[in-house]
């Protein structure tokens, strides 16, 4: 749940961008901190190792105020995705309102796909979090790349869960801000029913994610 | 904060950091150095809630807010006055420097999250195979006491099953008996019964004679109560009567045996001692010519009761001897198995069919000549082996021979090399 400071009126809310390794989650985020045009956008804090692979998280702060005076401070993570580095995924994966999970298309990725998805739910439930109701968004990545699954493939697979997919290729920016305000819709939804953004805050949804987004 | 991190006083890596926190970890002197050189020592930085993080606390004209991540953090206060690009410059200086410093702690944090957690679940794995040890080893320990339950269930149903099997042998045997004993019985009574007939005539007839009867009478009253047939009939009937009183001897001295079946003595015997004193104390019939060999090693023992071993062998020889016409082979052979001890009496006779082989340990079946055998020789040499927890069993072929092979499972022997031997 997103943490709420009444006094400071301040609610912070954690997304955290997951999948297998190199499906391109830093790609993302380094994507929206160029595309986006917030009210408040932060540095964006990189921790690569010398071959570009992450070893703990990429971080990406965003902040919207209200009409209230309310600030509301997005808080963009990754995880390392390479296999080895479970136990800081599954770190960083704590405490997360939101969950971008980055596919890979290509065609030889599907288990890498599936074994990190799986990771996702098991880590998810070992740190806590309400897996089968959070906020998820599944962004299927690469799609600028040939030796793709094709996307009724895709859809047709995710049919039958409860999470939107949306087709992307972040490397030239594509469908990363689609992927985003998805996952704010749903954001703003669990957070419109815990904290009454709508009535107490005078935050619509539209408020909320053209505040995030900065007029996308 | 989660559960893990409350319960070993973890602070989250992704919480918000003050000023305080970011400049603990960052070198404060160098940092000094560097502000001291763009502001004079009349400087300081302090955190929101007005704690000293750099610097130390002073008069002063300017002050500079520091935000970190959208909010005011804390600022920076001093009395030196230099351009607005110096300020801006100093601005973006601290703003690096926190970044940095906040960068490498939320990176430290997540490490000892990480760390704690790896460690927490080793834990949780070490103390789950400890308790799936302690399972498996209580559950070896019940099997252990499982088999053993059951061990001794199998050995009562055997014992069960081998007595059921003995007291439906003895029942066949006592309706076997009974006939066999009947009958002669029968006709012995009603022979003594009509025998006493005979003796009231005779008993007349010494009176007659006692009385002076005359000689014609006398000789009326034999020839009119026929007392010469009489007496004819008189010798006969005693005759079959001795006959049949043998016959019950006999079976009755067979089934002594059984009687001594249960008796548990047992010795060291070899086989060819026991088959010598068998042959010693068998007459081989002087119409036949029978060789004997024997093929065991004196020195191999056996571990037995010797007296109902021999009247086994006796038995088996008693059939082989009857079983050859003129001439002809008995062997006694003696080898190992993985099981025990096996036994071969062979004969080179006439051999038996297959249904005379399917009745052969059944009681009172016999295919010698009336008084000849009573049909107990086989039954009794099953029941001694058995008893004993071997088995013996027959191979027979018409003309050709038979096979007696008895096995024998507990072997004793002074020495087992000798045995192979």
């Amino acid at each position: 749940m997103p943490e709420y400071d009444d006094e400071k009126k301040r609610l912070i809310i954690k997304v955290v961008y997951y999948g297998p390794a190199l499906s391109g989650k830093t790609t993302n985020i380094t994507r929206l901190h160029d595309l986006l045009d917030p009210e408040l956008k932060g540095e964006m804090m990189i921790l690569e190792t010398k071959d570009d692979r992450t070893l703990f998280f990429d971080m990406l702060p965003l902040g919207v105020k209200t009409k209230t005076g309310m600030l509301i401070k997005l808080k963009l993570f990754t995880v390392p995705g390479q296999v080895a580095h479970d136990s800081t995924r599954k770190a960083v994966l704590s405490r997360a309102d939101g969950v971008v999970f980055v596919a890979d298309s290509q065609l030889n990725q599907k288990v890498n796909n599936a074994n990190s998805f799986e990771n996702l739910a098991d880590n998810a439930n070992k740190v806590g979090l309400d897996f089968e109701n959070m906020a998820i968004v599944i962004q299927y990545n690469k799609r600028d790349l040939p030796e793709i699954e094709s996307e009724d493939i895709v859809l047709k697979r995710w049919s039958k869960m409860p999470w939107p997919v949306v087709f992307a290729s972040a490397l030239p920016g594509d469908g990363v801000l689609e992927t985003f305000k998805t996952l704010l819709g749903q954001i703003y939804t669990r957070v419109d029913d815990e904290f009454n953004l709508c009535n107490e805050h005078s935050l619509t949804e539209n408020d909320f994610i053209s505040g995030v987004m900065g007029g996308q | 904060m989660s559960d893990y991190n409350k319960e070993h006083f973890l602070e989250p890596y992704d919480q918000d950091y003050g000023l305080l926190e970011i400049f603990k970890s960052a070198g404060l002197s160098s940092l000094n150095k560097l502000f001291s050189g763009l502001l004079g020592d009349d400087y300081y930085i302090s955190d929101i809630n007005d704690n000293v993080v750099l610097g130390s606390k002073c008069d002063f004209k300017n002050q500079l807010d520091i935000d970190i991540e959208f909010e005011k953090a804390g600022a920076l206060f001093y009395n030196r006055d230099i351009s607005e690009g110096a300020v801006s410059s100093i601005k973006n200086t601290i703003q690096i420097v926190s970044s940095a410093y906040q960068k490498y702690i939320m990176a430290s944090s997540l490490h000892i999250e990480a760390v704690h957690a790896d460690y927490a679940e080793i834990k949780l794995k070490k103390e789950q195979l400890e308790e799936s040890e302690a399972k498996y080893r209580e559950l070896s320990e019940q099997l252990d006491v499982r088999v053993k339950e059951q061990v001794i269930e199998i050995e009562n149903k055997q014992r069960q099953l081998y007595l059921a099997e003995r007291y439906s042998a003895i029942g066949r045997l006592s309706a076997g008996v009974a006939h066999e004993i009947n009958n002669p019985m029968g006709f012995i009574l009603s022979n003594l019964n009509t025998s006493k007939t005979y003796l009231d005539n005779l008993s007349a007839l010494i009176k007659m004679i006692l009385d002076n009867a005359s000689y014609d009478d006398v000789k009326n009253y034999i020839k009119s109560n026929e007392v010469e047939y009489d007496l004819e009939d008189f010798y006969d009937l005693i005759d079959e009567s001795v006959t049949g009183g043998t016959r019950i001897r006999s079976i009755v001295s067979a089934l002594m045996i059984f009687s001594d079946v249960d008796i548990e003595s047992s010795e060291d015997v070899s086989i060819v001692d026991i088959s010598n004193n068998v042959l010693e104390s068998y007459k081989l019939p002087d119409d036949k010519k029978i060789n004997i060999c024997i093929n065991a090693n004196q020195e191999a023992l056996i571990k037995c009761n010797q007296t109902l071993l021999m009247q086994v062998f006796r038995n088996v020889l008693s059939n082989a001897i009857s079983s050859i016409e003129t001439e002809g082979v008995i062997c006694f052979e003696e080898s190992l198995d993985h099981e025990g001890v096996c036994i071969m009496i062979s004969d080179t006779g006439c051999g038996m069919s297959e249904e005379v082989l399917s009745k052969v340990f059944d009681p009172f079946f016999t295919t010698r000549d009336v008084g000849q055998g009573v049909g107990l020789g086989m039954t009794v040499a099953n029941e001694v082996i058995n008893t004993m927890g071997g088995t013996i069993e027959i191979q027979s072929e018409l003309e050709k021979g038979t096979k007696v092979i008895i096995h024998l499972p507990e072997i004793k022997s002074s020495s087992d090399a000798k045995l192979d031997g």
